[in-house]
């Protein structure tokens, strides 16, 4: 039962990054190579707030705050002016931007390793698992926000009209959807949740410029489950998670990143566009 | 009398610094008036369409002189959204739809990103569209993708009625449609003017489905408005006849003969 | 310039035209330009200290790299973030062979091209199949299981962090010293980038070109899009490894740890900073970014300003990733834009427009 809280603990993180990632990719066309940096950042924001002995009414605001300020400038600033040129323009952008954030995060936080401090540190039990109530929180607000995204997707306005956008820009357009806020929109809201996670992962792991391979194994879930899908990049969290939880358990955690990567070779090479993902999307190059 | 709703005039547009694809284009559409631009493939006409809606830039195009005035004022250069802000609403030629979304989206779409009117309540709403295109009504749960060429249109024209527009324009609506269905489109258009006293200017290759249902009409060849006037006058002129209506005259024997179509003879021959 | 062939009616103009004067290598005043080059390159290692011509070294091992992976990934569009993977294999074969068997240096490059080569097969083999972002990830892959064998390797088989080779003995001297690796790398990068210039030129390279610009109408003109990318992945992993197995040898030591994805990303931005698909982009590229931390080194010290040794890292990173924003931003074509311009403008002051006749063909 431990092992079960564990897993869908850490694929709750992985899914509500993979989501942002999704949702970015389908406004803006754009992979969002520095979404573990962000989350990263956000994380530090958060540990560095509650370790001030803040209490989490003033931190997790804070933290929300620094994820949306990261994406709307990251947005307005940088991304609007590259969205006409080649994706892969986009894609080197955003690891400059990520290069550029790691950087700030030594700068600032001095990369020492650091946990976010919580008010709940009792044990509970729950079906005849020890488990902490971090590790419940974990779990619960991961998914409790996962919710959040998919109903924020589709059944509300500003998700019907991100849909629209993702499927198609120029009729959207056309309808006169105000593209430049949609998209700015999506990338604030990608980032909140990416810091949602940041602070998440920062409960139950150890918070260092190294933690950022989070980035990369959300990337992993999104790509396995289909860069423009939603459910996709749920499903996609989850076996990442199994598999890196398994892989860590037998082997080394070495092995991990290795295990993850074959297993989205496999995927990609039986179904290049992820398992939900648009099979219209691989034509676009 | 007062300026008509849409003025263009002598509008220019280039494409990437080399291709002049109008010149000198001037079109008016009168309020609650349908107007027709007719012409064949490659004269201009989705370029004006363009121009006026501003979705120039997206094709690497500009116009670079001119200018459109919409109510007065003028719009050159406006991105698409303030277009339609002002209640210009297109219904483009390809990619009517959105395909992963259901026709209701698809229609419900246009409404949340209407123009705001300033009246009260709006004649056309979410809740009584369907009233208006009755077609539509047992189909709006199932996905665009799977519904038939005909009922594409009406919800892209739905859509378009949503986002409480002054004048649509509207881009080949009869292409790819039988011409039952493109009839029942077009008339589906007239009440839309009559009703709702929307102004329509209508675009297409079929010269007689668009003067069916227009007052007045413009055509274009090669980037120039060549003739233009009342539907009647149109329809009787013997060249328009002869080259777009498909009636031929019995004194004319070629195209060479036809003063404005008379081509200077290029060294390739 | 001369008048082509005159046309008459219905024929097209005829041929010739005079390609004497559209073909060439350099004319006049830029002879002079290459002259002082050389004067500098040559007098090089006697203007500069150790530690500069060291860096400068670095330079050259990482123009071949550069010029390699802008081959694939400028020209023919192929990106690929694999490019430690193929340098890791130039290290190992350094280290294998010298190791194992004792070889010599020319053995160690030949297994490094031969190895590459056939990694490069084997990952051109699924891209042929994906899309651009699925390329990437495919020798992203690759980067990752190269890496990580070869940490298997180092750890399991030498049983230590790293390997140390001797330098290589060329026959008629070993390279010791800082400036014979200069001189000798000197050689083998101009080598490399007239190769490339010229392989650009060839058969090979248009058709590689025209694969990246537009598979599609590439397809249609009778291009074989699979045999182009094959080639493309096959040849440029080739002298990727070869650059591998020379920086290995200069640096003596060869662990795990250097190739990493930062490597990688470094290469990326060498040719993004410089220009994609422009060879003198590598070039600038590779010494802008291999220069730039020793440069910032340099300003910190000449400031005087105290930094925290981790502070320093983080410092060098954010620089980094601000050159990279700032080029996506302002010049995505990249520093061999810049330069064209610069030249044009010098070459055409007062004037602002060179006129049609005298266009240079590039």
């Amino acid at each position: 039962m431990l092992q079960v809280i564990t897993v869908l603990e850490i694929a709750g993180v992985y899914a509500l990054l993979a989501l942002g990632l999704v949702m970015i990719y389908r406004t803006s066309r754009i992979l969002n190579l520095a979404q573990g940096e962000m989350a990263i950042t956000c994380a530090y924001v958060a540990a560095v707030t509650t370790g001030a002995g803040l209490p989490w009414i003033v931190a997790i605001p804070a933290t929300l705050a620094t994820g949306a300020i990261i994406g709307g400038f990251v947005y307005f600033v940088i991304m609007r002016r590259i969205l006409s040129e080649s994706p892969v323009v986009g894609i080197l952008t955003t690891v400059g931007i990520a290069i550029l954030l790691r950087g700030l995060m030594v700068i600032i936080f001095g990369g020492e390793t650091r946990m976010v401090d919580s008010p709940f540190k009792a044990v509970t039990t729950i079906a005849g698992a020890r488990v902490t109530q971090e590790h419940l929180i974990v779990l619960v607000g991961s998914w409790t926000c996962v919710l959040f995204v998919i109903i924020l997707n589709f059944f509300t306005k500003t998700g019907l009209l991100m849909r629209a956008v993702s499927d198609n820009v120029v009729l959207a357009a056309q309808r006169g959807i105000n593209i430049d806020r949609i998209v700015g929109i999506a990338w604030v809201l990608a980032l909140i949740i990416g810091a949602v996670a940041g602070f998440l992962h920062g409960q139950r792991a150890l918070i260092s410029i190294a933690a950022v391979f989070i980035g990369v194994n959300a990337l992993i879930a999104a790509l396995i489950g289909g860069m423009d899908s939603y459910p996709g990049a749920i499903i996609g969290a989850l076996a990442v998670a199994v598999v890196e939880f398994v892989t860590t358990q037998l082997v080394e955690s070495h092995w991990a990143e290795i295990a993850l990567v074959a297993l989205m070779l496999i995927v990609l090479t039986f179904r290049p566009w992820g398992l939900f993902g648009t099979v219209e999307e691989l034509e676009r190059v | 009398m007062t300026e008509p709703l849409l003025v263009v005039e002598q509008l220019e547009v280039v494409y990437g610094d080399v291709v002049r694809a109008m010149q000198g284009v001037s079109i008016f559409v009168d309020e609650g008036s349908i107007v027709a631009l007719v012409g064949l493939n490659g004269a201009g006409k989705t370029s004006t369409l363009r121009a006026i809606s501003g979705f120039l830039p997206v094709e690497k195009a500009s116009i670079t002189q001119g200018t459109v005035r919409f109510d007065g004022r003028s719009i050159r250069g406006l991105t698409p959204d303030q277009t339609a802000r002002l209640g210009i609403a297109i219904v483009p030629e390809r990619d009517k739809i959105f395909t992963t979304l259901t026709i209701h989206e698809n229609i419900e779409v246009g409404w949340r990103a209407r123009r705001e009117t300033g009246d009260s309540v709006p004649k056309v709403t979410l809740s009584n569209i369907y009233d208006l295109f009755p077609l539509l009504a047992d189909k709006r749960n199932r996905r665009a993708i799977l519904v038939s060429g005909g009922e594409r249109q009406l919800a892209a024209i739905a859509a378009a009625l949503l986002s409480q527009p002054r004048l649509m324009l509207v881009d080949e609506v009869s292409m790819g449609l039988s011409p039952l269905i493109v009839n029942m489109v077009l008339s589906q258009l007239n009440e839309l003017n009559q009703e709702l006293g929307l102004s329509l200017l209508v675009v297409d290759q079929n010269v007689r489905a668009a003067l069916s249902i227009a007052k007045y009409g413009y055509i274009m060849e090669n980037g120039l408005i060549v003739h233009d006037g009342t539907t009647e006058e149109l329809m009787a002129h013997g060249d328009v006849q002869e080259f777009y209506l498909g009636v031929s005259g019995e004194e004319r024997q070629s195209y060479r003969d036809v003063k404005q179509y008379r081509r200077t003879r290029r060294w390739w021959a | 310039m001369t008048r082509p062939g005159k046309a008459s009616v219905g024929r097209p103009p005829t041929l010739p035209i005079r390609t004497a004067h559209t073909f060439y290598l350099f004319r006049g005043r830029e002879w002079l330009w290459l002259g002082f080059g050389l004067v500098v390159a040559v007098f090089w290692p006697v203007i500069v200290n150790q530690h500069w011509l060291h860096v400068t070294n670095l330079s050259l091992v990482a123009v071949m790299g550069a010029v390699g992976l802008n081959l694939l990934t400028g020209n023919a569009r192929l990106v690929s973030l694999g490019q430690a993977g193929f340098l890791a294999i130039g290290g190992f074969s350094a280290g294998a062979m010298f190791h194992h068997f004792g070889a010599p240096f020319w053995v160690g490059l030949f297994v490094a091209v031969a190895l590459g080569g056939i990694a490069g097969f084997v990952v051109a083999i699924p891209s042929l199949r994906l899309k651009a972002l699925y390329v990437a990830i495919t020798t992203l892959a690759l980067h990752l299981g190269v890496t990580s064998a070869f940490a298997v390797y180092l750890a399991r088989v030498i049983r230590s962090e790293g390997v140390i080779v001797d330098p290589p003995n060329l026959g008629f001297f070993v390279l010791e010293d800082m400036a014979a690796w200069y001189y000798f790398l000197l050689i083998i990068a101009a080598l490399i980038v007239i190769g490339a210039l010229n392989l650009r030129r060839s058969f090979l390279g248009r058709r590689w070109v025209a694969v990246g610009d537009h598979e599609l109408a590439s397809e249609a003109l009778g291009i074989s899009v699979h045999r182009a990318k094959l080639s493309a992945f096959i040849v440029t992993s080739m002298i990727v490894s070869f650059a591998g197995c020379l920086g290995a040898y200069y640096e003596g030591v060869i662990t795990a740890g250097y190739y990493d994805l930062h490597l990688a990303i470094a290469y990326l931005a060498m040719i993004i900073v410089g220009g994609l698909g422009s060879v003198l982009g590598s070039i600038l590229g590779a010494f802008v970014i291999t220069f730039l931390p020793y440069l910032l080194d340099l300003l910190i010290g000449v400031i005087g300003v105290k930094i925290a040794a981790g502070s320093l890292s983080g410092l060098h990173s954010v620089l980094y990733g601000l050159l990279i924003v700032g080029f996506m931003l302002f010049e995505p074509l990249g520093l061999a834009e810049v330069w064209r311009r610069l030249r044009d403008y010098f070459i055409l002051w007062p004037f602002r427009y060179r006129p049609l006749e005298q266009r240079r063909q590039r």
